[in-house]
């Protein structure tokens, strides 16, 4: 076999990996009160690989070198100021009893397979009721992923200050309620595993639908959301069929990605991408998963939304897309799922399908539509129905609503092309 | 062949502490990017790192100072030994060096024979 050269030993992100895996071991070890403290042995375990590993080479099984280094320095901090770590959870017993059983607890269990249940306790406790959505999945980032706060500000795109404040507050939210690191009771297991799904979803969103943090930014954002819930599916806990609905979602999204923004940055509408340049190899996976979440009798919104997406994936042109199985389930969508954005979705398929006057009154009929208000999308479409109904005027009154809502440039850019396009929609 | 020891030096204030672990493993990697073919051709005595705890004595009176750490002076942060044909090949060499893209900087030296 040929030696493998010294860097490939390192495969892509693995630091940030590591990370995530060496603070979910130590929270388990120091309790979620002492967050903080974990991520500051993990952070100094990072440092001292990179110091030596810059000159001496990589070692054979950086894993395991990380993992060392942590421990070491977590013993450390034991040893010295174990008074001064605060420990609120169940432990009994004297400072020096704790402090032997945390070394304990420290040596012990280093091993993948209680690695992924630590990082799977990680998650719950992340997406504890308790916490703010947003909240949830930049903590996520920030422990799970490895993510530094100002990676998290710019993938984002909001300022370090903001993100800061996130961790706080939610660091302060587990020292103060006392929230333990564990899987859930059986009788909360679907509910909690729901809410981990609910932000990995919100996760890969952050990452699809930022038009404005650079791609490399977004693909890590989607990628990681997608692992997480690789890990979900993996899990006998957690591997039910919302999953695999919410993975197949996922891998038919991911598959369009690098066709929807133009080298130059600009946003490519679904009907001009190049279907060719689809990852196929996602499509696939993405159907396997499809096949995986069809058990049981619980149809969720990611099994409703990935048979939307797996159509759009594997229509051979936009205008021989199923617009009206897509509308069909829109349909289902909001039936069972009911939600203004949802709603405003179903209108784009009735305008496919029905015309323009009929996506009006689609949209006229969406019953909390003042929520949509907003929101830029719904003026965007207003516009395209107003512009094929030949209304220019009402149009572009429209699009200049949407121009102002948005704050993304390759949004405005698309918008205000829209704006000064005078003559009627031909297409 | 001769050895030559290389001394790395960044700016006190510089500081690589709170790097996130993306930027951890881009910084290992440039380094062994960089050393990688030396230390497969034998070319290389494998470095240490220093950490940043130090103190320097002094003088006649022996003064014991807190180390070099004033802002804007250099500070020692780790070395090695490689062999190289000429100085000329070592500097050579030592001009690929990532810590130049942080403003450090790397001195080379010939190491006495004898």
């Amino acid at each position: 076999m040929e030696k493998r050269d010294n860097v490939d030993k390192l495969v892509d992100h693995l630091f940030r990996h590591e990370a995530g895996k060496m603070v979910s071991v130590l929270t388990r070890a120091f309790g979620t009160e002492n967050l903080e403290l974990a991520e500051d042995v993990v952070q100094d375990a990072l440092l001292q690989a990179a110091q030596v590993w810059a000159l001496r080479g990589v070692p054979d099984n950086p894993s395991a070198w990380l993992y060392q280094a942590a421990k070491n320095r977590a013993i450390d901090i034991l040893r010295r100021d174990a008074k001064s770590v605060r420990f609120t959870s169940s432990e009994e017993g004297s400072i020096p009893d704790r402090e032997a059983s945390l070394q304990e607890r420290i040596e012990e269990t280093w091993d993948e397979d209680l690695i992924k249940d630590d990082m799977l306790k990680m998650m719950f406790a992340c997406c504890h009721r308790g916490i703010p959505e947003e909240n949830q999945i930049t903590l996520i980032l920030k422990t799970l992923c490895g993510f530094s706060t100002k990676e998290i500000a710019r993938a984002f795109v909001t300022s370090e200050d903001t993100i800061s404040k996130r961790l706080y507050r939610t660091k302060q939210f587990f020292r103060q309620n006392d929230i333990r690191f564990d899987v859930p009771p059986a009788g909360k297991l679907k509910e909690r595993t729901d809410a981990v799904l609910n932000s990995i979803y919100l996760l890969f969103n952050e990452g699809y639908n930022s038009t404005d943090s650079e791609e490399l930014v977004r693909e890590d954002l989607m990628e990681e959301a997608m692992l997480l819930c690789k890990m979900l599916g993996e899990n006998p806990l957690t591997e039910i069929p919302e999953t695999f609905a919410l993975m197949a979602l996922m891998c038919f999204h991911f598959s369009r990605n690098s066709t929807r923004v133009s080298p130059a940055g600009d946003i490519v509408l679904l009907q001009y991408q190049d279907r060719s340049k689809w990852n196929s190899e996602l499509i696939a996976l993405g159907n396997e998963y499809m096949a995986k979440s069809a058990f049981g009798d619980s149809v969720s919104r990611y099994h409703i939304e990935a048979a939307i997406a797996f159509e759009h994936c594997t229509a051979k042109t936009y205008e021989t897309t199923k617009w009206e199985r897509i509308l069909e389930l829109y349909e289902w969508l909001c039936r069972d799922y009911p939600s203004p954005v949802h709603a405003l979705n179903r209108a784009v398929a009735v305008m496919r399908v029905r015309g323009p006057a009929a996506a009006l009154s689609a949209l006229d009929a969406i019953p909390d539509k003042t929520r949509l208000e907003a929101y830029y999308l719904y003026h965007s479409l207003l516009g395209e129905i107003y512009s094929r109904l030949g209304k220019t005027d009402e149009a572009d009154i429209e699009f200049t609503t949407a121009f102002g809502l948005t704050n993304s440039d390759s949004e405005k850019k698309l918008l205000s092309g829209k704006i000064t396009r005078k003559e009627h929609h031909s297409d | 062949m001769k050895d030559y020891m290389l001394l790395f030096r960044f700016k006190a204030e510089f500081d690589d502490s709170e790097f996130s672990p993306e930027e951890f493993q881009k910084e290992a990697m440039k380094w062994q990017k960089w050393l990688e073919q030396r230390l497969k051709d034998g070319k290389l005595n494998p470095g240490q790192r220093l950490t940043k705890a130090g103190k320097v004595v002094s003088g006649t009176k022996k003064k014991v100072n807190d180390g070099p750490f004033a802002e804007g002076k250099e500070v020692i942060a780790s070395f090695c030994v490689i062999k190289a044909a000429s100085l000329d090949e070592a500097v050579e060499f030592a001009r690929e060096c990532p810590i130049l893209e942080r403003d450090g900087s790397v001195e080379v030296r010939e190491v006495m024979t004898y």
